[in-house]
């Protein structure tokens, strides 16, 4: 912060104004609402609301179904943007090193971000239907082999697919800047003192990339969470058996299909929580290790 | 590269290779499948010969689907709020990086706080808050009863925004990363050129307008693209902002293709209605790639 350069009183304020308003009307004032609605009941015949307590939380947290749904949450948060960040990172270090394929590596690897989550969904639900698609001769062989609509597994193995399909994009950009970033002189530097390449890998590459790997990370988590919406309506609607069932969808679900605002309203806080966690414990345990100065 | 490490250039071409491969299978069975009519589709399963029936099928998704007019949605609503996103964060990010004075932190704290938590997990407040857009003002007015002390009932103004495109694009503008980008970008601009136009007599508004936006013109018209972009591959906020099929974004619609309940789907027109729907924000990556991701890392490399 050093440019500062005009002074003056109500000008920046009023440039800020904008912003700001959007800001709160549909960031914050949203996120209010789910706190208000999380201690309050709507009144049939719309008849107000009616100050209830933890009352909605109990209900909620006494339901087996919605602690299904927060297991599911938390471990597709996890393996979701663990393993889309893990190969855009294999994709990113391979790019790095200037090959031929690389150049249009680079433009292609870029072309998922335009499909949406939703046609990303339509798409992969017919390539991999079991019926109709890729899987169909080895079904024909070994049948029950793959199948999505009844094995909860297989329906998560395609989500996942899909996840990390359409999250390459833009995780690969941001780490493949970061290693390009990296002066070429620490290579020489370390080729000379003997270091081979997975040497410099581990002690050169990694931990100067730890910046861009951070963002990456923080941002995937709520990502993959937002994603998740498109390719769940799309291709499991929660099921098999409710196994797909995540909070985002099952929020969905719960307000718009069951009219229940209350008890989406209060999952919806809960899964805030989760994901300010999260992003909470990332920032303790990982910013930690990142190393900002080259 | 610095020594003669052939065996691991080797293996870094063969994992480009997977990911092209990865990337590229499902974009080619799309293709192929949308060649194929129906009839062949149902009697061949799945099969990678193309079959000579694409036109055919563009011609069905143009007339018996209502795709077209919903791409024009998607074109309408990504422009609104790509240029929304970057107008928002120009001033923004102006008055966060040039301005002295209290709160500059504190107001970018708030923007960018917002990128930890996406429109997709409050969606059912955000809806009822594009459902009646006075809400706050009526919260305000009728704290303590006041407003029905002075006017004999509570405030009950009512705007509804769902169902335009205003209500579909302007809750997609309120996500601070298009403002964190361009204060990294304005922060590498020197001090001296805001000085230099102080001395010849400019003022901040002059300096924002004459100066700084025609520099950032390159690193603008990338995020521009981009934010096009993610607003057109938006799915589970236009799916319940807009529900009237005239506001209805195409993504939404090449979903909808799927319910409509052929023991067999129809795949060959859903994979053309795909075709459709993802060609215009593709043909902006593969074009304009290089300006994207320059604007993305703000790199020149």
């Amino acid at each position: 912060m050093k440019q500062e350069i005009f002074r003056a009183r109500a000008l920046p304020w009023w440039l800020c104004a904008p912003q700001l308003l959007v800001l709160f009307l549909f960031f914050y004032l949203p996120i209010i609402l789910a706190f208000f609605w999380a201690f309050h009941l709507e009144q049939p015949f719309g008849g107000g609301s009616q100050f209830v307590g933890f009352a909605n939380f109990r209900r909620v947290l006494g339901s087996g179904e919605f602690w299904s749904s927060a297991r599911a949450t938390l471990a597709y948060m996890v393996l979701a943007s663990g393993s889309s960040v893990g190969t855009a990172l294999v994709l990113a270090l391979a790019a790095d090193r200037r090959l031929r394929l690389s150049g249009i590596a680079r433009n292609i690897f870029l072309w998922p971000k335009a499909v949406a989550s939703a046609s990303i969904g339509v798409i992969f639900v017919f390539l991999l239907n079991p019926y109709l698609g890729i899987p169909a001769p080895l079904n024909e062989i070994w049948p029950g082999l793959w199948n999505p609509r009844t094995n909860p597994l297989h329906a998560y193995a395609m989500l996942f697919v899909a996840n990390v399909w359409s999250a390459i994009p833009f995780s690969f950009i941001i780490l493949l800047a970061g290693l390009q970033a990296i002066p070429e002189e620490l290579h020489k530097a370390g080729a000379i003192d003997g270091a081979g390449p997975w040497r410099r890998l581990r002690d050169i590459q990694l931990p100067l990339l730890t910046p861009q790997l951070f963002v990456v990370v923080v941002l995937e988590v709520a990502d993959s969470l937002s994603g998740s919406f498109g390719l769940i309506d799309t291709m499991t609607r929660g099921g098999p058996g409710g196994a797909t069932n995540l909070l985002v969808y099952k929020i969905y679900s719960d307000g718009f299909k069951a009219y229940d605002l209350s008890g989406a309203a209060t999952q919806t806080v809960i899964l805030m929580a989760l994901v300010a966690v999260v992003t909470g414990a990332q920032y303790l345990f990982l910013e930690r290790r990142v190393r900002y100065d080259r | 590269m610095i020594e003669n490490s052939r065996s691991i250039d080797r293996w870094a071409t063969a994992i480009l290779l997977c990911g092209l491969v990865f990337v590229l299978t499902p974009m080619a069975f799309v293709i192929v499948t949308a060649t194929q009519s129906y009839e062949e589709f149902l009697r061949r399963n799945f099969s990678l010969i193309p079959g000579g029936h694409f036109a055919e099928n563009l011609r069905e998704v143009w007339t018996r689907t209502d795709l077209p007019r919903q791409t024009l949605n998607s074109i309408i609503v990504g422009a609104i709020a790509a240029t929304g996103r970057i107008a928002l964060a120009v001033t923004t990010s102006y008055a966060v990086v040039f301005f002295t004075g209290r709160g500059r932190g504190l107001v970018y704290a708030l923007v960018v706080a917002s990128i930890m938590l996406p429109l997709e997990l409050m969606i059912i407040t955000a809806y009822q808050v594009t459902a009646n857009v006075a809400l706050p003002l009526n919260a305000l007015a009728n704290a303590g009863g006041l407003w029905s002390a002075l006017a004999g009932r509570p405030l009950d103004l009512q705007w509804n925004l769902l169902d335009s495109y205003a209500g579909i694009a302007i809750p997609l503008m309120a996500q601070g990363s298009c403002t964190l980008i361009l204060v990294q970008f304005f922060r590498t601009i020197p001090p001296q050129l805001a000085r230099a136009a102080i001395i010849d007599g400019a003022g901040p508004l002059r300096f924002l307008w004459d100066i700084l936006l025609p520099l950032s013109k390159g690193p603008l018209t990338a995020l521009g693209i981009y934010m096009f972009i993610s607003a057109w591959i938006q799915y589970m906020w236009p799916l319940v902002a807009a529900s009237s099929p005239a506001r209805t974004m195409a993504v939404v619609g090449l979903a909808r293709l799927q319910e409509e309940g052929e023991r067999i789907p129809d795949f060959p027109l859903q994979m053309t209605g795909a075709i459709l729907v993802t060609l215009p924000p593709l043909i902006l990556i593969a074009v304009f790639q290089r300006r994207i991701v320059r604007g993305l890392t703000l790199s020149e490399k």
